[in-house]
């Protein structure tokens, strides 16, 4: 049977809002009452077993060690998510461009795709100070080993969503003697979207990964460099502090990626 | 019981059983000794030396068991695929021809329509591709004539099965093809939908006289919609029989209760089960 038309104003309509405000609310509620208790919980643990804070700081003295270096924590967590945020856009959408090739040219997957494995298997700390050789100890190279990180994911991703695509569909493009760019934008992508935001999802973490370790290869400021200085002085909270921060700045680039996928795959009503 | 069905035996041989071979030359579809297997298993053969000419404006159906190679036909004549030996002609051009393009309807067995646009959206889906080349396509007729007035903004996933076999119809009519290809648009529907885009099709069929070809297991909407029915072996899939149907149009689906369908649904299931014990037989 058909569904109730998109849009429309059931008598329901008031009532089942409310319901979902209740229910987003009631997760929220839960949500928070989980952080209270785990930072409760360590917070007892701390003292109870009397651990010393520089083995590991009770929740209070982090916050206390934050705030006092507030501003410099916050720009330095700035840095590094710029670094991976362009990182991410760069690795991406070289990942992307490769995808498309290579689900288009089979052949070339063929020849090329396991150089790209080789690579992926080299750990990315391994890559790290080449990297900072070439490029330097600025920006640039924390851009490029965040976008070293993304791109194989973004790749994989991509050129698995463009296999999707149904074969009636790419009978009619041919039917319809359909250029391949046309079979590409009309079907092929659109096919290939969940996979796509999948592949940007999971980079979009990766790339603050790519971002750090590079910082701690060689770096004068960003969460890397401050988790460095401070594991040098013993400074544990202040590590808590910057590890935090990374998660932090990690998991907002993850669900503002979540946000956008949310809005474009809603209309397909999955 | 059993006497009705020994007075129904003896009634006269069932209707025209010749085959259209004599008209090849004239034919609109020309099917040249046609053969057909998948590269990379050359000795198994899905079609096996195909003749057969279609005319202009005729609808005709290809019955067979499942998996015989029905589609593959279908594909070939839209170009899809090309035959491994012998060849096709339609209308004095191969199916590849790009002048072909905007003259070939596809309604293939699950539809493609595509979730992110609305019904009028996926309508015009073949007229964004061809661009220029095709007639414009009036969506919103499309959709009337369908029966789907009122739904042009739902998308295809807000649609019953029934809704969606008439909707990928409509997308295939849209730029007025000469020629139809339905592959088991059919099959996926419950009985009282079944009868309904039945009905629907027999509707464009006499309003607009394209060319069809319809690839079903079903031997009553063959009847039912066709000039002529063709009998395939199973795979590989040769012409065993050509029946054809002699039902006036225009037919609506009344005509189920007639005695010439009931003839003809005969002759075409004699001629299945025929085609079977041969196949065993060789």
């Amino acid at each position: 049977m058909t569904r109730a038309p998109r849009g429309s104003t059931s008598p329901l309509g008031g009532s089942e809002r409310d319901a979902a405000w209740s229910l987003r609310i009631r997760e929220g509620g839960l949500f928070l009452l989980g952080v209270v208790m785990v930072v409760a919980g360590w917070d007892a643990a701390v003292r109870v077993l009397g651990i010393p804070p520089y083995l590991f700081p009770a929740p209070g003295r982090i916050l206390r060690v934050a705030a006092a270096d507030g501003s410099g924590l916050v720009s330095d967590l700035a840095i590094t998510l710029l670094e991976a945020g362009l990182g991410w856009a760069a690795g991406c959408v070289a990942g992307a461009s490769l995808g498309v090739v290579f689900s288009r040219f089979r052949r070339v997957e063929r020849a090329f795709a396991p150089y790209f494995v080789a690579l992926q298997a080299v750990p990315i700390v391994a890559t790290a100070p080449l990297v900072i050789i070439w490029f330097g100890n600025g920006i640039l190279s924390k851009v490029v080993l965040a976008a070293m990180v993304c791109f194989f994911p973004m790749l994989v991703n991509c050129s698995v969503g463009l296999g999707q695509t149904p074969q009636e569909a790419l009978d009619l493009m041919a039917i319809l003697g359909a250029s391949p760019r046309q079979a590409l934008w009309k079907v092929r992508i659109p096919y290939a979207l969940p996979h796509i935001f999948s592949g940007l999802r999971v980079t979009s973490a990766l790339s603050v990964v790519g971002a750090v370790v590079a910082e701690l290869a060689g770096a004068t400021n960003g969460i890397g460099f401050r988790i460095l200085v401070a594991s040098y002085r013993t400074d544990t909270p202040m590590l808590f502090a910057a590890i935090i921060a990374a998660a932090l700045g990690s998991v907002a680039l993850y669900q503002s990626v979540l946000a956008v996928e949310a809005r474009f795959l809603s209309s397909r009503g999955r | 019981m059993m006497d009705s069905e020994l007075r129904v035996r003896a009634e006269p041989p069932p209707p025209e059983t010749s085959s259209t071979d004599s008209t090849l030359e004239a034919a609109y579809v020309q099917l040249t000794d046609m053969s057909f297997s998948f590269a990379g298993s050359p000795d198994k053969r899905v079609l096996s030396s195909i003749r057969l000419g279609i005319d202009r404006g005729t609808f005709v159906s290809f019955v067979g068991p499942s998996g015989c190679g029905k589609t593959t036909l279908l594909r070939l004549v839209a170009g899809i695929l090309s035959p491994t030996e012998g060849q096709i002609v339609i209308d004095g051009r191969a199916p590849t021809d790009p002048q072909r393009h905007y003259r070939t309807g596809f309604v293939f067995q699950h539809p493609v329509l595509l979730d992110w646009r609305s019904a009028r959206e996926n309508v015009e889906l073949p007229s964004e591709i061809l661009g220029g080349r095709a007639p414009v396509v009036h969506a919103q007729r499309m959709l009337d004539l369908v029966g789907l007035t009122g739904y042009e903004d739902h998308r295809p996933f807000e649609l019953s099965g029934g809704m969606r076999s008439r909707l990928s119809l409509a997308q295939a009519l849209g730029y007025a093809p000469e020629l139809l290809l339905l592959d088991e648009p059919f099959s996926t529907l419950d009985e009282a939908s079944r009868e309904l885009v039945c009905s629907e099709v027999l509707k464009i069929f006499e309003d607009r006289r394209p060319t069809v070809l319809l690839v079903t297991h079903r031997v009553d909407e063959a009847v039912l919609l066709s000039d002529w029915v063709h009998v395939l072996t199973p795979r590989p899939a040769r012409l065993h029989r050509s029946i054809k149907v002699d039902m006036p149009r225009p037919r609506t689906v009344a005509a189920f209760d007639t005695a010439a369908y009931a003839d003809c649904v005969r002759a075409v299931r004699i001629a299945v089960r025929e085609a079977g014990i041969e196949a065993e037989r060789t």
